[in-house]
């Protein structure tokens, strides 16, 4: 992409996650817990033509790097996003999360579907799960065991 | 062998260590005087969300047994936990004023929150439908008692293979050893859970059974779990079925001659009166059994930690 084309100015430091599936950037800035009252500059670009996927949205995250938990969730809504980490206006790293995840255990993103799992109660806990499957997706839970399948999965994202 | 710091799942403790229990189990009950300061000045909480009569007294038993104290509530409208305290606060409380904690909760997941809050091992008495691993450590000594060796034994697992706690664990406990087999009987709505059945897949020889009649013959241990009204959409389908999961002298008519019933307890009505006079009846001495294994998990978790 020139710069004549961007929507969206380049970034000084932070992070931009491409490759998103087409709409699903909302849901990762839901993920990252950027709010109304997010201090930070962060630009998301919805259905941005793509060659390799037809339409894919952007996010660009200003001032923010990823934890791996976050990377991991972000993996979880967007299989094929490539992450840029931004150093002084230049890309310093470039990844596809997919390549970068390690450990099949991941925390946040989901509740626990298992309405009688202790993690949808008052405890201290963040449901932690283990994904089983990718695609379809299957993950459980690390606390009750209940596994929840894609089409459940995809109603919380 | 793995660590042992806390026990909330069967899935915690190697063939190893369930052996160890086992072996530990067998040299209590054999000499139970040789055991009996083992827990001098140490106490026990008992703490249960949920009713319970066995879990409980044998855990307070055992404790006592060993020399140790007890404290602890069994009825949660009399604590805070009424008030609304969350497993995680209750745990860091009992953790200050003992030095193990034996838990019953009604949610799943619970044993493991509690095991992350806890300083002192935390032994689960039952969590929601998921676990009960003490039941299924004391089940198998009862089975080791009996037969000498759990490898080549062939059980039945009858009842509510679904909402029943103490099934995984013992599934999961059987699929530790080289050659058990299993054959699961239930009604159709009470059917062991995919998720346990996928975990045991290719770690154990078992098959779902329609007809008891056609496999009795071959089973070494015929374990009883009760088939509670409540689970069933409607009466009707619930009166259709259950008297195919009751066990009486005749069910017992063509059995092998070594052959045990065994049951967790308390039965309502799925095993009848009468066969507690035969051979085959060892539920009560199973029972019995539950005091030596749970000074057995008390001995060695403390003995680690």
């Amino acid at each position: 992409m020139t710069d004549k084309k961007m929507l969206v100015s380049k970034i000084d430091n932070g992070t931009v996650i491409d490759k998103i599936g087409a709409g699903m950037s909302l849901t990762i800035l839901r993920v990252l817990n950027i709010r109304e009252d997010y201090s930070d500059t962060v630009a998301v670009a919805i259905m941005v033509s793509s060659e390799s996927m037809g339409k894919k949205d952007i996010v660009k995250l200003t001032h923010r790097d990823l934890s791996e938990d976050e990377l991991k969730a972000i993996w979880l809504i967007a299989p094929d996003a490539v992450v840029s980490v931004i150093d002084n206006y230049k890309v310093s790293e470039k990844f596809k999360i997919a390549g970068k995840i390690t450990s099949n255990q991941f925390s946040g993103v989901l509740k626990c579907e298992n309405p009688s799992c202790a993690t949808n109660f008052n405890e201290p806990v963040k449901p932690r799960y283990t994904l089983m499957r990718r695609d379809p997706m299957l993950v459980r839970c690390l606390y009750c065991d209940r596994v929840m399948l894609e089409e459940n999965i995809k109603e919380q994202l | 062998m793995q660590n042992f710091n806390h026990l909330v799942s069967i899935k915690d403790i190697d063939k190893e260590m369930i052996e160890s229990i086992l072996k530990r189990a067998k040299e209590i009950e054999n000499n139970p005087k040789e055991f009996a300061h083992r827990m001098d000045g140490k106490i026990l909480s008992t703490i249960f969300f949920e009713p319970s009569t066995r879990t409980r007294l044998s855990f307070e038993s055992a404790m006592l047994r060993l020399g140790g104290k007890v404290l602890g509530f069994s009825d949660p409208k009399t604590s805070s936990v009424k008030k609304g305290e969350s497993i995680a606060d209750t745990i860091r409380m009992a953790h200050s004023y003992s030095d193990v904690i034996v838990m019953r909760h009604y949610l799943e997941g619970s044993g493991r929150v509690a095991s992350e809050y806890s300083k002192v091992p935390v032994i689960s008495g039952g969590t929601g439908i998921q676990e009960h691993p003490t039941q299924a450590l004391l089940d198998l000594y009862t089975m080791k008692k009996e037969f000498g060796d759990l490898n080549g034994l062939t059980i039945g697992l009858l009842g509510d293979l679904r909402y029943g706690r103490t099934i995984p664990s013992l599934l999961y406990a059987f699929a530790k050893y080289e050659n058990i087999k299993v054959y699961l009987y239930s009604p159709d709505q009470l059917r062991a859970r995919m998720t346990v059945l996928s975990d045991i897949e290719g770690k154990l020889d078992y098959s779902v059974e329609e007809d008891l009649q056609q496999t009795i013959g071959e089973l070494d241990v015929l374990y009883v779990t009760r088939v509670q009204k409540e689970r069933f959409p409607d009466l009707s389908t619930y009166e259709r079925v259950k008297g195919s999961f009751i066990i009486t002298p005749d069910t017992l008519s063509d059995v092998k001659e070594k052959m045990i019933v065994m049951h967790p307890l308390p039965r309502v009505g799925e095993i009848s009166y009468e066969v507690d006079e035969m051979s085959q009846a060892r539920y009560f001495e199973q029972a019995r059994n539950g005091v030596w294994t749970r000074m057995a998990i008390l001995d060695l978790i403390l003995e680690e930690n």
